[in-house]
């Protein structure tokens, strides 16, 4: 329960004018009748009938509090408590505060951060602001929680692209800490793209070629921590495909990781092994018709390495020796 | 270890009949997709007869909401675009379309007008945008035979927007991948007949889906989270749609799925020795359908319906 729901009750209300709209008689032979569910229930009922009244209150509002703090999904709850927010004249501001009780309260309740940016839509549309840096320091605490919550991430990302924070120094560190906690952590990964490069094209291209350069470095680095994490291959390979760079550029980075490139007797291979430069560095070979070793490198992946994805692995192999004995004959 | 049949069909039965307990209380807002879910995993296991089809058609019709002219998850509930494709797909399981009569033509508009200018769909009229939406709606008109040349570009450059470097796809241009909206984008495409599209990017999403299998044989939905049952339908679907669903271990995703059976109340959980329930249930089925295995009912991996009910609906684009 929200903390409004602390200080003021369903029972501070009269309720004797709404007749609940019951669905169906209940079957009489319900044995473990749990009392929370006759009370649901009731408030399920109440629902029903405001809704066909269309009331607009103080006791719709709270009904919807409690209706949403039993079940967060309930689209036609949210909708309402919207349209009651919107016609009671609530203090707007109190709105947002209950909404960030709520997202404490419930992680897992993914509504509420769209309900929270038509909020904030709102407060604008009525000449007012909204502090930022508080909406920052909400979805950071959230994170904090569970640094993967892909509806929190949204949110962090809704907020990137309206107030136009590309870049910012706070989404830049916070990424950062991000990644430093869990160098794994695809959804941080995943937002750092957005922030760094989401508006891509948009920039003066000095910005753009400078912001390449630092973030390719960055991948490097992290890269070099924890070589097996693909999160950070795939945010590499694709600061090269938007800038459209030529991946050849990271040859020798691929050979310091990836299996059978004659470079493994330098370190051992089952510390440093990884996945994600072995595939990239086959095709490397591919793209600089070095067809033999990108056929070995598919080959010993299929066989040894990630036998799952076998299919896969042959499927390249064939794919490039194929086109290997065309060009032959 | 085998497909509890039998236990899975009871268990889909009696649901229905919990009206006791709070559980069922609590999914009242999903109660019409949960009808679906059950349905759709009852004619998989080619045993629709458990559920009595005249009953289910009258709660279908009784969740509509006449303001909107969408379906609602239950009676009184505002329509929403994920309860009005189930209503559709129940109504199309059961051959019954023509029950919509003079329904029809504000069906059709409550859906029509739930597309944005960037060609996205709102879920309802309270504007939560999610490329889940516009594969529902898209599906909806499929099934309704009303797609046309504007709602289908427009869908379609959505979708692709959602496409992300990593090969992925995200809740809305930008949002991180998840396996569950690379099922929807694919979906989508697929169900419109633009996979052609994806031109050279076909391969990096194939791969960017194989990549989901964990050791035990499981599919997960984002790199390095855990393995969940449902993903079995998210990741396979996709790579079917692609033709590469061989790229992942089928034996293995197989005996994931079984090992999430519960062998005394019959259903499926997300993962072993978890609660079951009607979603993962439906999701683990029709993963093995996908697979081939078990010898269940063929499904169509676009649509979530079975491939002989697919064959009915009219593909677009429609000759003139």
């Amino acid at each position: 329960m929200s903390s409004e729901m602390e200080t003021e009750s369903l029972n501070d209300y009269n309720w004797d004018d709404i007749e609940s709209i019951p669905i169906k008689e209940e079957a009489s032979s319900a044995l473990c009748r749990i009392m929370y569910s006759e009370e649901y229930k009731q408030q399920l009922g109440y629902l029903r009938a405001l809704l066909t009244k269309q009331e607009y209150s103080a006791r719709a509002l709270l009904l919807t509090d409690s209706i949403i703090d039993a079940v967060p999904a309930h689209y036609t709850a949210w909708n309402y408590r919207y349209n009651i927010v919107k016609n009671i004249d609530r203090d707007l501001e109190r709105e947002l505060v209950w909404c960030q009780e709520v997202a404490y309260d419930k992680p897992k309740n993914y509504q509420i951060w769209h309900y929270r940016s038509l909020i904030i839509e709102l407060v604008e549309s009525r000449g007012g602001s909204v502090d930022i840096s508080n909406e920052t320091t909400i979805s950071d605490d959230m994170l904090e929680e569970d640094s993967k919550n892909y509806h929190v991430w949204a949110y962090r990302k809704w907020l990137v692209r309206r107030y136009q924070l590309f870049r910012d120094n706070i989404e830049d560190l916070t990424t950062k800490k991000m990644i430093a906690l869990d160098v794994r952590n695809n959804s941080a990964w995943s937002h750092r793209f957005f922030v760094m490069l989401g508006d891509f094209g948009e920039t003066r291209p000095e910005t753009a070629s400078e912001t390449v350069e630092q973030e390719i470095g960055f991948a490097k680095i992290m890269i070099n921590q924890c070589p097996e994490n693909p999160s950070a291959w795939s945010y590499l390979q694709g600061i090269y495909k938007l800038a459209k760079k030529d991946l050849l550029a990271e040859k020798e980075f691929c050979e310091l990781y990836a299996v059978g490139a004659g470079k493994s007797d330098q370190r051992s291979v089952e510390s440093r092994f990884s996945l994600p430069a072995t595939e990239l560095l086959a095709r490397i070979y591919e793209v600089s018709q070095d067809n033999s070793k990108a056929s070995s490198l598919y080959s010993i992946l299929g066989s040894k390495y990630d036998p799952m994805r076998r299919n896969y692995w042959e499927m390249k192999r064939q794919r490039l020796d194929s086109a290997n004995s065309a060009t032959v004959s | 270890m085998q497909l509890f049949r039998e236990k899975h069909v009871d268990y889909v039965k009696n649901l229905n009949t919990k009206t006791d307990q709070l559980e069922y209380w609590l999914t009242e807002h999903l109660r019409l997709n949960g009808v679906y879910w059950g349905l759709m995993a009852l004619f998989l296991m080619d045993s629709q007869d458990a559920f009595v089809k005249e009953e289910v058609i009258e709660f279908v019709l009784s969740c509509r909401d006449p303001k909107r002219g969408g379906f609602g998850p239950y009676p009184k509930h505002e329509a929403h675009i994920l309860s009005t494709l189930s209503a559709i797909q129940i109504l199309k399981l059961y051959n019954s379309l023509d029950r919509l009569g003079s329904f029809k033509p504000d069906l059709v508009k409550f859906i029509k007008d739930l597309q944005l200018p960037d060609g996205s769909f709102q879920g309802d009229r309270f504007g939560e945008v999610d490329s889940r939406f516009v594969y529902t709606a898209i599906q909806c008109l499929s099934i309704l035979e009303e797609l046309d040349e504007n709602i289908a570009s427009g869908a379609t450059d959505f979708v692709l927007r959602c496409l992300n470097f990593d090969g992925g796809f995200g809740m809305v241009p930008g949002a991180e991948s998840h396996a569950a909206q690379a099922f929807v984008c694919l979906g989508t495409l697929s169900i419109l007949g633009q996979l052609d599209k994806l031109t050279s990017k076909k391969e990096l999403i194939s791969s960017w889906l194989s990549e989901r299998q964990v050791a035990n044989g499981g599919l997960n939905g984002r790199p390095e989270k855990l393995p969940d049952v449902c993903y079995s339908w998210w990741v396979l679907t996709g790579m079917d749609i692609l033709g590469c669903l061989d790229w992942v271990d089928h034996d293995k995703l197989r005996q994931y799925i079984l090992s999430c059976q519960d062998d005394v109340t019959g259903g499926i959980s997300d993962r072993p020795d978890n609660q079951v329930d009607v979603f993962h249930t439906v999701f683990g089925i029709a993963g093995l359908s996908l697979l081939g295995f078990e010898d269940l009912v063929p499904v169509d991996a676009s649509y979530c319906l079975p491939k002989a009910v697919v064959a009915t609906i009219k593909k677009f684009p429609y000759e003139i």
